[in-house]
């Protein structure tokens, strides 16, 4: 009797153990393990409204010469911090004058806000004003006085602010010999200055600022932002064990539930979820610019030289949504892609999402180093003659809605590299142009 | 205190404790053996609600509690190598496009998609026997089998769907691929026959790499399946009736590597329409349209 006794409790403790070691380190049970999937996500926090908008450009004239600040150009982000500050700061109605700015007064700023500057209760900027979204700031300033030029989008409707002299000295102070040091004098397009381009008759849409000197680019190694993707899926799905997964044979990763289908490649992500397409989009202009920085702080986060360049609202019958796109600058130079950082959302949440973003890699100078771009108007005029080669019907009128210099990204040798080119698009066609010789570059070879 | 006293307590002590931790080890599959996952009354509310929607339910649900995985799988290229290898024999000339490369034998000529799917074309047609419609399902699917089995196009691991006909001699036979009993909805042969002619077969087929028992879970019912279905397609405004449903693996075509393959319930409606809803999420998953377009001859 004993002896069963010994081998009985030998056998219930070995027993005890080998459970132990199952219920501590074996499978879980699948119930648990969908539970388990509800984890807390370590991401991006959004930014504030304030930090949202950046103006697209900031456009200083002094004594007769032109000059432009652009994202990630010195200067920039100090003369936009003093006005997006003032603009806090300011009580409206104190401020706000019937009488424009006097004649012999000099306009010395011109901030160009695209995406459009809200304004008005409730937000950031003139709290204590009425609702209103801007397009234009411009600053005015005689020997006494500085005046806020306010131009609302969609109508001619301006508003002027005198500001107080602890305001205005503020704004004095940035304008030191620093600020325009290395800096080239630019010229706004006109009608008339680019009528010299004989035998084509070419409109400005829009305003648009090219250097009236030499510039110099960098010719840059370019990495591609590295996004943590098992973060990067969690966000898009909440039980990401649902999701079933295709390699692709060109080594991308495509992870779909059937209902919404994330791929992610080794420079970038591109997300859609079709159903969610017929909706509205109910939400005001505001609040979209928040969803914006939301969206993209939570899936991937939002780097410090991407700046969104637009948020609009578009769509075509019950399916309305908010557009919102970004691009990465260096030193004042947009860097290109050939599918840009993107987000569609609308009352449902996020239809579709593009994430290519390229950033340079500690600014290695290869080749010569610098690149001295063509003035630019022999590239308006390899542009226009491009047109004119590939336009199937000859047009009386060309717009040139575009024009800018900036990097689009090739990859040759293993290495991506920033190519400094001309972006000009005229009645709706895009032409990249290498910037110094304006060798046309074929979209096909672009990332 | 004695010995065999103080053995009596601790085997008491073990015992208890062996209990407690089985419990809590095995408690949901123990609940698993005694559960349903379609209760009587759920079947009798599913009833009414796909009654009340036009459909009706004319086979029996499985009421088991159910769990499945993800099936990993690649396009089968070494059979599709096979089947091309008897063309390159026959003296087929090869012609490629951007997504497909055409082999022409004689009287027919291979297909390859990207892809992976298959399309032998005859011409002229094949006969097979005379006075082939008129033949009765059984004997017209062996002489369809023997002649595949005979020209090294019939897979191992494959099982017969359905067969449809028209009223103008069209016969299509359906088969499914299958992978340790269960099917695999998106692994297909198809074979067309024109009056008492094989026409064309179209092959889709894949090689199971592994499934993956780490992802094992619990799927959703059949009657949660058929609500889904009523809840996304909507009522019906002709009375339509539920043949089958069935579970298995299926997964639209891919022009990849390899790809994971999710459960899926088969609703297979009257007139051979068929929808699949993800076991897992519930969703219904888009069938994909077969390409037409065949590379021109050089």
């Amino acid at each position: 009797m004993e002896k069963i006794k010994s081998i009985l409790l030998f056998l219930l403790f070995g027993l005890s153990l080998l459970l132990t070691y199952q219920l501590w380190y074996g499978e879980m049970p699948a119930q648990l393990l969908e539970e388990d999937v509800y984890e807390r996500l370590m991401v991006e926090e959004p930014r504030p409204l304030e930090n949202v908008i950046m103006p697209e450009l900031i456009v200083s004239s002094v004594e007769g010469d032109t000059y432009v600040f652009k994202k990630g150009e010195n200067g920039y982000e100090s003369l936009w911090e003093e006005l997006s500050f003032t603009l806090q700061q300011l009580s409206f109605y104190e401020a706000v004058e019937e009488a424009m700015p006097p004649a012999d007064s000099n306009k010395v700023l011109t901030y160009y806000l695209q995406p459009e500057l809200p304004v008005g209760e409730g937000l950031p900027w003139l709290g204590n004003a009425i609702y209103a979204e801007l397009e234009m700031i411009e600053l005015y300033t005689d020997n006494a006085n500085k005046w806020l030029v306010l131009s609302e989008a969609g109508n001619n409707h301006k508003t002027n602010l005198l500001l107080s002299s602890d305001k205005a000295k503020r704004f004095n102070q940035l304008f030191d010999e620093a600020l325009f040091e290395n800096k080239a004098r630019h010229t706004r397009l006109t009608n008339e200055n680019i009528a010299m381009l004989s035998g084509y008759d070419l409109e400005i849409s829009g305003s648009i600022y090219v250097p009236q000197e030499s510039i110099y680019l960098d010719e840059v190694i370019l990495k591609p932002e590295d996004l943590d993707h098992d973060l990067i899926l969690k966000t898009f799905f909440i039980d990401y064990n649902m999701a079933r997964i295709i390699e692709e044979k060109d080594g991308g990763l495509i992870y779909t539930d059937g209902e919404k289908g994330l791929r992610l490649t080794e420079f970038g992500l591109e997300y859609s979820s079709p159903r969610k397409e017929t909706g509205s989009a109910t939400v005001t202009y505001p609040e979209a610019l928040f969803n914006s920085s939301s969206l993209i702080s939570y899936h991937g986060g939002w780097p410090e030289d991407l700046r969104l360049d637009e948020l609009s609202l578009s769509g075509w019958g019950r399916t309305i949504h908010y557009n919102a796109e970004w691009c990465m600058y260096y030193a004042g130079f947009p860097i290109l892609v050939k599918q840009p950082t993107k987000a569609l959302f609308n009352d449902s949440g996020l239809i579709y999402y593009t994430r290519f973003i390229f950033a340079p890699d500690d600014v290695i100078m290869v080749g010569e180093g610098q690149k001295t771009a063509a003035m630019w108007y022999d590239a308006l005029e390899k542009a226009a003659n491009l047109f004119k080669d590939q336009a199937s019907e000859s047009e009386n009128v060309l717009h040139l809605e575009e024009m800018r210099l900036g990097y689009v990204v090739t990859n040759s040798s293993g290495h991506y590299r920033g190519e400094p080119v001309w972006r000009i698009k005229i009645s709706g066609e895009t032409f990249t142009l290498q910037a110094d010789q304006l060798n046309s570059v074929d979209e096909e070879d672009l990332l | 205190m004695n010995l065999g006293r103080a053995k009596s307590i601790l085997i008491i002590a073990f015992a208890g404790l062996n209990l407690f931790l089985g419990y809590h080890l095995f408690w949901p599959d123990f609940g698993r053996l005694t559960r349903v996952s379609v209760t009587a009354e759920d079947l009798r509310a599913i009833e009414v609600l796909l009654n009340d929607n036009n459909y009706f339910l004319q086979t029996n649900l499985d009421r088991s509690i159910q769990v499945s995985d993800f099936l990993i799988a690649t396009p089968a290229r070494s059979f599709q190598g096979e089947i091309l290898q008897g063309f390159v024999k026959k003296g087929a000339r090869v012609t490629e496009s951007e997504h497909a490369t055409a082999y022409r034998a004689e009287e027919e000529t291979a297909v390859v998609y990207s892809s992976g799917l298959i399309r032998v074309i005859y011409e002229p047609g094949v006969i097979l026997a005379e006075n082939f419609p008129g033949l009765e399902k059984r004997r017209l699917k062996e002489i369809v089998e023997t002649y595949l089995t005979e020209e090294q196009l019939m897979p191992e691991e494959i099982a017969f769907d359905y067969i449809e006909k028209s009223e103008a001699g069209y016969i299509t036979l359906y088969y499914h691929q299958t992978y340790k009993e269960m099917p695999i909805y998106a692994g297909q042969l198809q074979v067309f026959i024109d009056s008492d002619q094989l026409t064309r077969i179209e092959l889709y087929w894949l090689e199971p790499v592994e499934r993956l028992p780490l992802r094992e879970m619990e799927v959703i019912s059949a009657a949660e399946a058929l609500k889904n279905l009523v809840d996304q397609l909507g009522a019906s405004p002709e009375p339509r009736y539920i043949k089958d449903i069935e579970l298995g693996y299926f997964s639209g075509e891919y022009d990849a590597e390899k790809w994971e393959m999710p459960p899926v319930w088969r609703i297979m409606l009257d007139s051979n329409e068929h929808h699949y809803i993800n076991a897992f999420t519930g969703n219904i998953e888009q069938e994909s349209a077969m390409p037409e377009q065949i590379p021109l001859q050089n």
